[in-house]
């Protein structure tokens, strides 16, 4: 179907997995096409449950979350002319993404059953250039070449200006910024604060988490883990808080081996960095992994075997949709008290 | 808290204040721990030295609220019937295990810790050099691991319940042996059989198979206690440094066959200590009285927000309903205190007193 | 230092990994033992809790090999595709060095083996110089490993067809067995390149039932758990005695050909597979799906899909599966996920109750009657006489001798600067 000036596209972007990193990128990309884009609303229990009811059992909870934000987006909006499933092959030359995003769209398609047509934005600097792969893309649309790389051009500034923002501000609220949709909109939790009034603001602990920006910045999975922890008197620090010079340099392992994947390449980096130039200003490190990741199951291990050896408290914490709130509490309120009485006693 | 519960519990408390200063020349300062578990409930009191004043053991029944009440009052009856009743001064109380934030808005506690610092500071009296602890409750187990004096990791598991107490329980039900002599029969075996041990179903129909398939109790037993221990070390323990001393707590650790299990896995001797199963009280007591000095060097001002022995006058409900603002229709869980006063319409007060099990915020009272 | 070489042994495929190590000078190569449960519950105990079953194994295999058998050099054949078999020799080596041993592993690139990054192992575990020599020890080794590895695939290819017809049970297992420890032991390459004989002679001894029309499924999935009979609970087997013909997707061969560019077979499964999975994404996914959708045409009774619990790729193209079933995909397929608590006793229960559907859709279902087409192996093992084959006598007879004389010229040099010295 071609954008004409009559039929302004209609197309759905599942709030869901690397929404929460290109999001605002997306966001600026569809909107210069002068596309309609409508994003599915923040994650609930009824998405969750939804998608798990149709992925297969022993996929990761993002995917099975994704498979309910697009059935979400389908029945909010019917009329959707398409629903937008990017392809994240590779963005570096020597480096993959998870398997699982190498075959979103055809997860997805096959995976669940519907009419609305998905349209895929392949990211595979192995193959083609980025310019090259957003000319592909606009084919679809019936764009030409240079208004695509314009286009990609422009959401790369605003990603970049996002990101800028996102250092100093709340990441979740200005991913939330990009919905316009009032019946979208979240407001801020209250949450209980754990520290008595006499000695709140006292007895601050600093505190690192890692993870995958959809694991650390979807509230409902991870029952508000940032927040939790400001309400614990933490200082929280994530890989999007790291000045992005420190994400040049090339990583190994055990100096032979080149990592691989995308998105661990950040966490090791963040680790590294931690280990390294930033070892005092951090307690504690918390590394978000979802049940059934393949990449967090290794890297996991790495992270948690430097820790131990620089003698930094590591805690891992496992989400699943099973998962309940109490048992994440109780681990994320002993190791904030564990590190407490290190440091201050 | 809301403010109205702050003043409802210091019209309380002034009025035992009252009481209380007429013999306060004799009064004992003394510090209660509560352990309210999966299972069972368990209360301490422990004065300033962190001997045991008085302490109690009770099974859960009904409800934590029923439960802890019922707890109170025995507790109460004991302390009477030593006569320490109007000797003592309860100066702080902490909470600990799965239901401490319910019990502390119940009885009025000053602190609601985890099990986890609990057991470690428990464990850090008795036995000061310890470098492990192994803790199987009733429905958790955890591994914590200290070094010099300060918890330096600790671990939980994660979805299944086979390796604690309730698993044992339930084999031991199968199987016709009171749970009391499950050691017992474990140190009988004399020959190891392999029970596959990850999963409480896979561990059953093990059991099951072996049992046809013709080995003793006592072989079973021990191949049940092998393979929780197993199950354990490979979960619970795994990628952790067990050097000795180690400590093993909770209420398995009546088991003297996981005891010398664990003892043959490790190599190294176990400790278990006397109050093995009052150790998360007996922390949340010692939390608690570590918080008031620390409060007191702060501030100067400390103030117990235990209701008294009056809260077994008082009456709680729970109430639950679903919220319908959201998709996420969560399951909101109020408690309400029931002052005894009327309002105008001539309808019983209610006070509430928690309120939890929504995921946004919007109604919880802490 | 005497330099103990190993590998993971995934199944019999040890027999070809030990004939591409064997002729390399100066070093030991350790027969890795078969895996059991111990072995399992050694690399489970030391690996992360969530990282796939080949992970454990093999990290099993290499701890009791330092334990019992003194290796301290393993090689470990790693991909840095997408999915996790990359990173396993890094990871490995830290778990291993934290325990206190100290060995290394040596990865084997097999991105893709025309770039030849894999011949780097050998420089690094040989010290003996001289380039030449080692070249000629080299093709050695992999004339080896290729010769060994297709017949390997040979005689599980036959045995999946034969078992289902034996009258006696249990003959084909007692054959394959003999004849793998045969191959095994076989260094002379003359008599290797006339194994296939020995192998088609050893099969036809075997009495079979040539009438019957048995079931027909293909087991595919994960290279290292379709491989390894420990680990899949001997999966061909099993089938096979309920009197079901066995096609198997996967080889060592066929891998390895496939990482040469030259396996065809692979290449028309990709071309089929590519409207469900578009590119090469790890472990089987593609050639799953490629292999699930033939079979189908080919008029199979059902499909295995065989892999380790929580596997990236296969799981992706499990859930594509499932998610066209039942139209346009109506073959029955049963997913079997491995890992270090499968018990035989679930699966068996799974297996019974799955061969039970295939019979009923022969029975009942027109789309699964009348397409049994008898495999060529069978015509080929005992319709087709022997014949004499000359090519091979070229290679065995003038260019090995020829490479033989090509290895001594280093050593006279050596000898030479000796002399001087």
């Amino acid at each position: 179907m071609n954008q004409t000036e009559k039929h302004r596209l209609k197309i759905g972007i599942p709030r869901a997995l690397y929404f929460y990193k290109y999001g605002p990128f997306w966001t600026a990309f569809l909107e210069f096409l002068n596309c309609d884009v409508k994003i599915s609303g923040p994650t609930t229990s009824v998405i969750v449950e939804e998608g798990t009811k149709d992925a297969n059992s022993e996929l990761c909870i993002p995917i099975k979350i994704y498979f309910g934000h697009v059935k979400n987006l389908l029945s909010e909006f019917p009329d959707l002319d398409y629903i937008f499933i990017p392809r994240y092959v590779s963005s570096h030359k020597e480096q993959f993404f998870c398997p699982k995003f190498l075959i979103l769209p055809e997860a997805v398609k096959y995976g669940l059953k519907f009419d609305t047509p998905i349209i895929t934005l392949e990211i595979n600097v192995k193959k083609n250039s980025e310019h090259e792969s957003a000319i592909n893309f606009g084919k679809i649309l019936g764009y030409n070449q240079e208004t695509m790389i314009k286009a990609w051009d422009y959401a790369n500034q605003k990603f970049e200006e996002f990101q800028d923002k996102a250092y100093e501000g709340d990441y979740i609220e200005l991913l939330d910024e990009l919905d316009t949709n009032p019946k979208h909109k979240r407001k801020k939790k209250k949450l209980k604060q754990f520290i008595p009034e006499a000695i709140r603001g006292k007895f601050m602990v600093n505190i690192l988490v890692l993870g995958h920006s959809y694991n650390v910045y979807e509230t409902h999975i991870n029952r508000d883990l940032i927040g939790r922890l400001e309400a614990m008197d933490c200082n929280v620090t994530t890989i999007e808080k790291l000045p992005k010079s420190e994400f040049s340099e090339k990583i190994t392992i055990n100096e032979q081996y080149h990592q691989y994947w995308q998105s661990e390449d950040e966490i090791l980096k963040t680790a590294r960095y931690y280990l390294r130039d930033g070892k005092n200003t951090i307690d504690g490190v918390i590394f978000l992994i979802s049940f059934a990741c393949g990449p967090d199951s290794l890297i996991q291990e790495i992270v948690m075997r430097d820790m131990k050896k620089r003698k930094i408290s590591y805690l891992d914490l496992v989400l699943d949709e099973h998962s309940g709130e109490s048992g994440l509490i109780t681990r994320i309120e002993s190791f904030t008290d564990m590190i407490r009485r290190k440091k201050y006693n | 808290m809301t403010d109205q519960i702050a003043i409802v519990s210091n019209i309380e408390e002034k009025s035992l204040i009252k009481k209380n200063e007429k013999r306060k020349e004799k009064t004992l300062d003394v510090f209660m721990g509560i352990d309210i578990g999966s299972v069972s409930l368990k209360i301490v009191l422990l004065d300033k030295n962190n001997s045991i004043i008085e302490k109690l053991w009770l099974r859960n029944q009904g409800s934590p609220i029923e439960s802890s009440k019922k707890g109170i009052r025995e507790l109460k009856e004991k302390l009477e019937s030593s006569g320490m009743f109007n000797k003592i001064n309860i100066k702080g109380v902490g909470t600990t295990g799965s239901a401490r934030y319910l019990i502390k808005s119940v009885i009025g506690g000053d602190i609601a810790k985890t099990e986890i610092i609990a057991h470690a500071v428990a464990s850090l009296t008795y036995y000061p050099d310890v470098k492990t602890i192994l803790e199987i409750g009733g429905q958790d187990s955890k591994i914590i691991i200290l070094r010099n004096g300060v918890v330096a990791d600790f671990a939980m598991n994660s979805v299944c319940a086979a390796g604690t107490g309730s698993f044992l329980d339930h084999q031991a039900s199968r199987l016709g042996i009171p749970i009391e002599k499950f050691g017992e029969y474990a140190l009988r075996a004399d020959s190891d059989i392999s029970i596959a041990g990850r999963c409480g179903v896979f561990a059953e129909s093990d059991m099951i198979h072996k049992a046809q398939m013709g080995y003793s109790k006592e072989e079973i037993v021990k191949g049940l206690c092998d393979a929780l221990v197993r199950n354990y070390l490979n979960n619970v323990g795994k990628g952790k440094e067990i050097k000795p001393p180690i400590v093993f707590q909770g209420g398995v650790s009546y088991n003297e066959g996981l005891v010398k299990a664990f003892e043959e896995a490790l190599g190294a001797e176990i400790l278990v200590p006397e109050e093995n199963i009052l150790m998360g009280a007996i922390g949340a007591a010692i939390l608690v009285r570590e918080e008031s000095e620390r409060t007191e060097k702060i501030s100067e001002n400390w103030k117990t927000k235990f209701r008294g022995f009056n809260v077994l006058n008082l009456e709680f409900e729970t109430k639950a309903f679903r919220c319908q603002g959201c998709p996420n229709r969560c399951e909101v869980v109020s408690v309400y205190m029931k002052t005894g006063e009327e309002d105008e319409n001539g309808k019983e007060k209610k006070e509430i007193v928690a309120r939890w099990g929504d995921r946004c915020g919007k109604w919880a009272v802490y | 230092m005497v330099i103990r070489v190993s590998f993971p042994s995934m199944g019999w495929s040890k027999i070809a990994f030990k004939g591409l190590y064997r002729p390399i000078p100066g070093v030991e190569v350790v027969d890795p033992p078969v895996v059991t449960r111990d072995i399992v519950e050694l690399g489970a105990k030391y690996s992360p809790e969530f990282v796939c079953l080949p992970f454990k194994v093999t990290l099993g295999e290499f701890i009791n090999m330092i334990e019992n058998y003194n290796c301290n050099v393993f090689i470990m054949s790693i991909d840095c595709g997408p999915c996790r078999l990359g990173f396993y020799a890094p990871i490995q080596e830290r778990i291993l060095k934290d325990l206190g041993y100290d060995v290394t592993i040596i990865p084997i690139q097999q991105d893709d083996l025309l770039d030849f990054q894999w011949l780097e192992p050998f420089y690094k575990i040989t010290k003996v110089k001289g380039k030449l020599m080692r070249m000629v020890d080299i093709v050695k080794g992999i004339r080896f490993a290729f010769l060994k590895g297709s017949f390997i695939e040979d005689i599980t290819r036959y045995e999946g067809i034969i078992r289902c017809r034996e009258i006696n049970k249990g003959d084909t297992t007692k054959t394959v067995e003999k004849l793998l420890k045969i191959l095994d032991k076989e260094w002379d390459f003359q008599k290797l390149h006339q194994f296939h004989k020995v192998v088609k002679r050893e099969f036809k001894k075997i009495p079979i039932n040539r009438d019957i029309e048995p079931l027909r499924i293909m087991i595919a999935g994960e290279n290292h758990i379709v491989l390894e009979p420990y680990i899949n609970m001997d999966i061909v087997k099993k089938f096979g005695d309920e009197g079901i013909e066995v096609h198997q997707g996967n080889s060592l061969y066929g891998w390895v050909m496939h990482k040469l560019h030259v396996n065809f077979k692979r290449k028309t499964l990709e071309r089929i597979a590519k409207p469900y999975i578009p590119m090469d994404i790890g472990g089987e996914a593609i050639w799953v799906i490629g292999h699930y959708i033939k079979c189908q045409k080919e008029g199979f009774d059902g499909f295995i899909h065989a892999y380790p619990f929580t596997c990236m790729p296969e799981v992706s193209a499990r859930g594509i599966i499932e998610g066209q079933q039942p139209d346009p995909f109506y073959l029955p397929i049963q997913f079997y996920s491995f890992d270090e608590h499968t018990g035989y006793e679930g699966m068996r229960t799974r297996l019974e109750a799955f061969v039970d559907l295939m019979k009923l859709n022969r029975k009942n279902n027109p789309k699964f009657q009348d397409n049994y087409i008898e495999p060529p192996e069978i015509r080929e093992i005992f319709d087709i006489p022997e014949k004499y084959e000359g090519i091979n006598t070229f290679f065995t007879g003038i260019v090995e001798p020829f490479l033989n004389t090509l290895k001594i010229l280093p050593k006279l040099k050596v000898n030479k600067r000796q002399h001087e010295k």
